[in-house]
């Protein structure tokens, strides 16, 4: 069960961009999964040159800083089926096979159309 | 004050930042950016030398933060810095490389004397012939003419004008909204596009925010490729327009001889718009569905011409293509429009037609790369 507060109309006009919407409600969305099957909380926060990563470690992690985080990296899916989910999450983890990211990670893929969330751990190099 | 203090400070100041730009209050996102990133310098100034990892997720944060809050100078010379401390782990070294690129391009966007409509699309291209910062540019110029055509329709389109049937976009829409390309950082063969901000501040309408024109290009460009029509019909209510941007979404996307993928995002995304030979297929099967029944062509035999395509004269209504060295004359081109089939001119083809003696009809075209 997630409880969550209705967005008001600033709420709803600034995130009015479908783009935003999916980027922002999959960050949300994975997090709470993640914290649900493995116990992990997003504990940090960094900006990148795109956007911002989230750091998370199991509940109760003294973070004090990052070297035993995970990062998440997230994707989100506004349309859709499962094949579609699986499909980017098979791209998430052939670009981390390609040594482009700082991990250990954790992808997660967020598919709304299809109410789907699949999770998998990222290789290690870096 | 520790690290984690700082950082803190530092993620505080970003989320407000993010959320100043989302409402779109650019100069106190600017502010907010420049905050965040003066907590993460110091943050790094203080962290234990033998805490790698966490020192090159830092030291990235910092650089990407000048680079939001627009102080380009700061941000080269941190990300300089950075990278002569020979401890930092290479994934970092490679976001700060990225980094320096980003901010040479922005550097020069500044020093154009030209202003830029915020947003702007980074495009790749991927897979087969294309290597790392290398493409074959008959590929590469195809490409960036139909983005630049799709880029015109975009404005035509929230500027509520008719549909232009012929010919290029006026000399206003070509002045006002001229799109730039710039280099972009490495991967693939990468490059982004950037709309020149119209000197008239009326060009657009009150309603329209037009700092959203490059967003709204990815949006009808994502709904072009979808498997869902519906969400193209709801971005692009007009028909006309809808099929002229569904054939220039065709004309981006690959056959998967030449590539393989062509991906588009904005600063902002990290997931990018992929278009791969499936989507091509959908688009096909889009636009085969909302081709209209023309009486004359069911009579006909439909079949496809596989050649070069050598002459279009859309004004006498018919194209030339070359088919085994022998020329092919199909007429009743109908909608077919210049910046759809333009680029194709001595490129080879696939002309849709229908056949009946003495006549040759067409019914679509489309590059066969």
């Amino acid at each position: 069960m997630v409880h969550f507060v209705l967005p008001d109309e600033h709420a709803l006009d600034a995130y009015a961009n479908e783009i935003d919407a999916t980027e922002t409600g999959a960050y949300a969305v994975s997090l709470a999964a993640i914290e649900a099957i493995a116990g992990l909380v997003a504990v940090r926060r960094a900006s990148t040159l795109t956007g911002a990563d989230w750091y998370i470690a199991p509940t109760g992690t003294n973070s004090e800083d990052l070297e035993n985080c995970i990062r998440l990296e997230v994707s989100g899916i506004n349309a859709g089926a499962s094949s579609d989910i699986r499909r980017r999450l098979r791209e998430k983890l052939i670009q981390a096979a390609h040594g482009a990211s700082n991990l250990p990670a954790i992808a997660a893929v967020v598919g709304f159309k299809a109410l789907e969330v699949a999770i998998a751990p990222l290789g290690v190099s870096g | 004050m520790s690290w984690i203090d700082l950082h803190q400070a530092s993620e505080r100041a970003a989320i407000e930042a993010d959320r100043a730009l989302r409402d779109g209050n650019q100069s106190l996102a600017s502010i907010l950016y420049s905050e965040a990133a003066e907590h993460e310098q110091r943050a790094l100034e203080v962290l234990d030398a033998t805490k790698a990892r966490t020192k090159g997720i830092t030291a990235v944060s910092a650089v990407s933060l000048w680079f939001k809050a627009t102080a380009y100078e700061r941000a080269e010379q941190l990300a300089y810095s950075a990278l002569a401390d020979l401890s930092l782990p290479e994934f970092s070294r490679t976001d700060l490389r990225n980094l320096v690129q980003a901010i040479w391009t922005e550097s020069s966007k500044k020093t154009a004397n030209v202003n830029f409509l915020p947003g702007q699309v980074f495009v790749s291209v991927k897979g087969g012939e294309v290597i790392t910062g290398g493409a074959p540019l008959d590929l590469i110029v195809e490409k960036v003419q139909t983005i630049q055509s799709m880029f015109y329709r975009t404005v035509e389109f929230i500027r509520d004008m008719p549909l232009r049937r012929r010919g290029g976009p006026t000399r206003e829409i070509q002045e006002s909204c001229r799109p730039w390309l710039f280099q972009a950082p490495p991967g693939s063969y990468q490059f982004s596009v950037a709309i020149q901000e119209p000197k008239q501040l009326d060009f657009f309408r009150k309603d329209m925010r037009p700092d959203l024109v490059a967003r709204q290009f990815l949006e009808i460009l994502k709904a072009t490729a979808s498997d869902n029509q519906d969400q193209l019909a709801t971005i692009v209510p007009n028909v006309e327009y809808r099929n002229v941007f569904l054939k220039l979404g065709r004309n981006l996307a690959p056959t998967g001889k030449t590539f393989d993928s062509i991906e588009l995002r904005t600063a902002t995304d990290d997931d990018p718009i992929a278009l791969t030979p499936e989507s091509r297929t959908l688009i096909n099967q889009a636009l085969k569905k909302g081709r209209p029944v023309d009486a004359q062509d069911s009579e006909g035999n439909e079949e496809e011409l596989n050649g070069i395509l050598r002459a279009v004269d859309l004004d006498r209504d018919f194209l030339d293509v070359s088919v085994n060295g022998q020329p092919v004359r199909v007429n009743g081109l109908g909608d077919a429009m210049d910046d759809v089939i333009g680029p194709m001119v001595n490129k080879p083809v696939k002309v849709r037609v229908t056949r009946k003696i003495g006549s040759v009809r067409f019914l679509d075209i489309e590059l066969d790369d």
